[in-house]
């Protein structure tokens, strides 16, 4: 299992690759001129910095590493159910943001109540229909009526 | 000033701010009592929400939530030794031992009294600073603005980050994120990879829903939806039992008197926040006192000192934004963003070009206050059952209104994806240990970071002397190098915060 050091090393990796390739996409950009600095002038400052600080974190992170044996911490990512959990939230949430101009907001967003709380969270048809409808109402009322959100209507006509 | 006042007061009066204060105050202190969610999550969520009430209105309703989840947190902390919010946690340790003792009620009183006087002076204060500060603002060129911005950023970065590496690397991807979309100056387009939905830039509602809310989210669902809750002592039933009496009164006076002050001042300063001011009170009651033994086993200056404290350092945090256009911390970045949003940029200029504005919203902080004072005392109990809602039916609720956040803010999914890319960024930051605040406030001033420094480059011929040839500049500057090189300002306080950090966790995890 990685030790914190392990991944500091590995997001510095990370950060650097970013920051050079912010230095490359700056590059391409007008940086200086004889009025002074252009459009790439700060993102290229920027990219410098993520560059020589993801090297002085990773030279941190190895200065550590190379001590001796670190005792881990945690696993990197979940694994397992927690895993799952994880995958299922972010899929249900990609698919209600897709649903949500063509469904409208009243379908998609009790589609996606009843998918989490039943399939993710496991919970009873006792508890979730009424959390649904309570959920609903107040969520209806709150945005179209007290804060003026104009809600996509989608297939249904109000 | 009093005409000031009065205009202000006419306008936070009205039914409607009432409404929408009400309404922050209530959203507030509900997330307050919840672990977890905090008010930047809250905010991040509500600002796009809020972008088709007026200006005014907005600010009141989200400062609202601010200040109201700070009294949410204390709630939990007094009953249950479980703090709501992080700037709670010291209240934790003598108002729990208080209520232990059957003075639950004089603790939470007390905490409402004194955020309620803390509120009232911070108002005051506010009235009487912000017309000179803003004065004085004007004084300020492209090149004082830069430094400025620079220096906040490095105290954000300083007095709030436990890795200063990692604090400026997020830092950096703030700014670097800022720069997307078209140059402000000479309208090239600047990574936007031909889409057209970046063209102007990333909504800073998107990318902080991204990263407090659905980022929360995701790492809250990691951990499963079991959550232990400690047995709460007996909730206060009767408004009687929630007044201090005279010899309460006259031991907190002057930890109220301290706080006040203190937290104000906490406040104004970048990085500084309510978190810091809420350690630092305790601490200092805890120095002062005859019989400082008595910390620790229910004294109510351990409360009073901490918790008006917290409540003055959010009005002090209003200084910088409303007078210089300085986000002090990364909610006063959000409230900037409702700024923003509305097309108006908060700065010196605001008092005069939106005078409704600004005496609306200094008016509605006292306002908020006695809104919390009034709404604590018959409803205390029914603030602590939503302790009683389970991960798991609120989960599903939160990410609902972050996704309808998101998509209302354009009609567009691709906000939606956007916002959702930010949460797996926000999940990822938190498993790596990176904390977003840095990289919130970064991308909030970064555009005009950039403006000023680019402004001040061309006033100088590209010269770098520019920042140390005008006086203003030149201290600003002198602080930010000697910030850079020594660990500065940051250093003390860090070490106050370690200390009442080190003692309060250890006080409130011993059983």
């Amino acid at each position: 299992m990685p030790s914190q050091n392990h991944k500091d090393l590995w997001s510095a990796v990370c950060l650097f690759a970013m920051g050079l390739f912010l230095l490359t996409l700056s590059t391409r950009i007008p940086i200086w001129s004889a009025s002074g600095p252009e459009a790439g002038f700060f993102p290229f400052l920027i990219a410098l910095v993520m560059m020589v600080f993801s090297v002085l974190l990773a030279a941190k992170a190895l200065v550590v590493l190379r001590k001796g044996c670190i005792p881990a911490v945690e696993h990197l990512l979940p694994g397992g159910g927690t895993k799952f959990r994880i995958l299922a939230y972010a899929l249900l949430m990609l698919i209600y943001g897709l649903a949500l101009p063509r469904f409208g907001f009243l379908v998609s967003s009790s589609l996606f109540l009843v998918l989490i709380l039943r399939g993710v969270e496991r919970q009873n048809w006792k508890t979730l229909i009424p959390v649904v409808l309570l959920s609903m109402f107040l969520s209806y009322v709150l945005f179209r009526h007290f804060l003026g959100v104009p809600l996509p209507r989608g297939i249904l006509p109000w | 000033m009093i005409e000031n006042l009065a205009m202000g007061f006419m306008i936070s009066l009205q039914p409607h701010n009432i409404l929408y204060c009400l309404a922050g105050c209530v959203v507030g202190q509900a997330v307050g009592v919840l672990p977890g969610l905090g008010p930047t999550a809250t905010i991040g969520m509500l600002l796009a929400l809020t972008y088709n009430l007026d200006l005014t209105s907005s600010i009141i309703m989200l400062s609202g939530i601010f200040y109201g989840t700070q009294y949410g947190g204390t709630i939990t902390s007094v009953l249950m030794k479980i703090p709501g919010e992080a700037a709670s946690v010291v209240t934790a340790i003598d108002g729990y031992a208080m209520a232990l003792r059957g003075e639950a009620g004089k603790a939470l009183g007390i905490a409402a009294f004194g955020s309620f006087i803390a509120g009232t002076a911070g108002t005051l204060i506010i009235s009487v600073m912000a017309p000179p500060l803003s004065r004085i603002a004007l004084l300020f060129g492209a090149s004082e603005y830069a430094m400025l911005m620079l220096l906040g950023l490095t105290l954000v970065i300083h007095l709030g980050s436990e890795s200063k590496i990692k604090a400026v690397l997020m830092g950096a991807m703030g700014l670097a994120l800022g720069t997307i979309g078209m140059d402000s100056v000479t309208a090239v387009e600047r990574f936007t990879f031909g889409a057209e939905t970046l063209m102007e830039g990333l909504n800073v509602a998107v990318v902080a829903m991204g990263l407090f809310g659905i980022g929360e989210i995701l790492v809250m669902a990691e951990s499963g939806t079991a959550r232990a809750l400690r047995d709460s002592v007996r909730c206060p039933e009767k408004i009687r039992d929630l007044l201090p009496n005279r010899h309460d009164w006259k031991i907190s006076l002057m930890p109220i008197s301290r706080g006040t002050l203190l937290g104000f001042l906490l406040g104004i300063l970048p990085g500084g926040g309510v978190i810091i001011a809420s350690f630092a009170s305790y601490g200092t009651e805890k120095r002062l006192s005859r019989n400082p033994e008595r910390f620790g086993k229910g004294a109510i200056e351990g409360v009073a000192g901490p918790e008006t404290a917290n409540n003055a350092a959010v009005s002090g945090a209003f200084i910088p934004l409303l007078t210089l256009g300085i986000p002090a911390n990364v909610v006063m970045a959000l409230l900037m963003g409702a700024f923003i949003l509305h097309g108006v940029v908060p700065g010196p200029f605001i008092i005069d070009q939106h005078p409704k504005v600004f005496w609306g919203v200094i008016t509605s902080m006292y306002v908020g206050n006695a809104i919390l004072l009034i709404l604590n005392i018959p409803l205390i109990k029914w603030f602590v059952k939503i302790t009683e809602i389970p991960f798991a039916i609120l989960s599903p609720i939160v990410v609902m209104i972050c996704v309808i956040g998101a998509f209302s803010i354009n009609n567009n999914p691709v906000d939606v994806l956007i916002m959702m890319a930010f949460g797996g960024l926000g999940f990822l930051m938190k498993k790596f240990q990176y904390e977003p605040a840095p990289l919130l406030l970064a991308y909030v001033i970064g555009p005009l970071l950039e403006s000023s420094l680019r402004k001040s480059l061309i006033l100088s011929h590209g010269s770098l002397s520019i920042f140390w040839t005008r006086p203003i500049s030149m201290a600003l500057f002198m602080i930010f190098v000697l910030i850079v090189l020594s660990g500065g300002l940051g250093g003390p306080l860090k070490r106050i915060l370690k200390r009442s950090r080190s003692v309060g966790q250890g006080a409130v995890t011993r059983e």
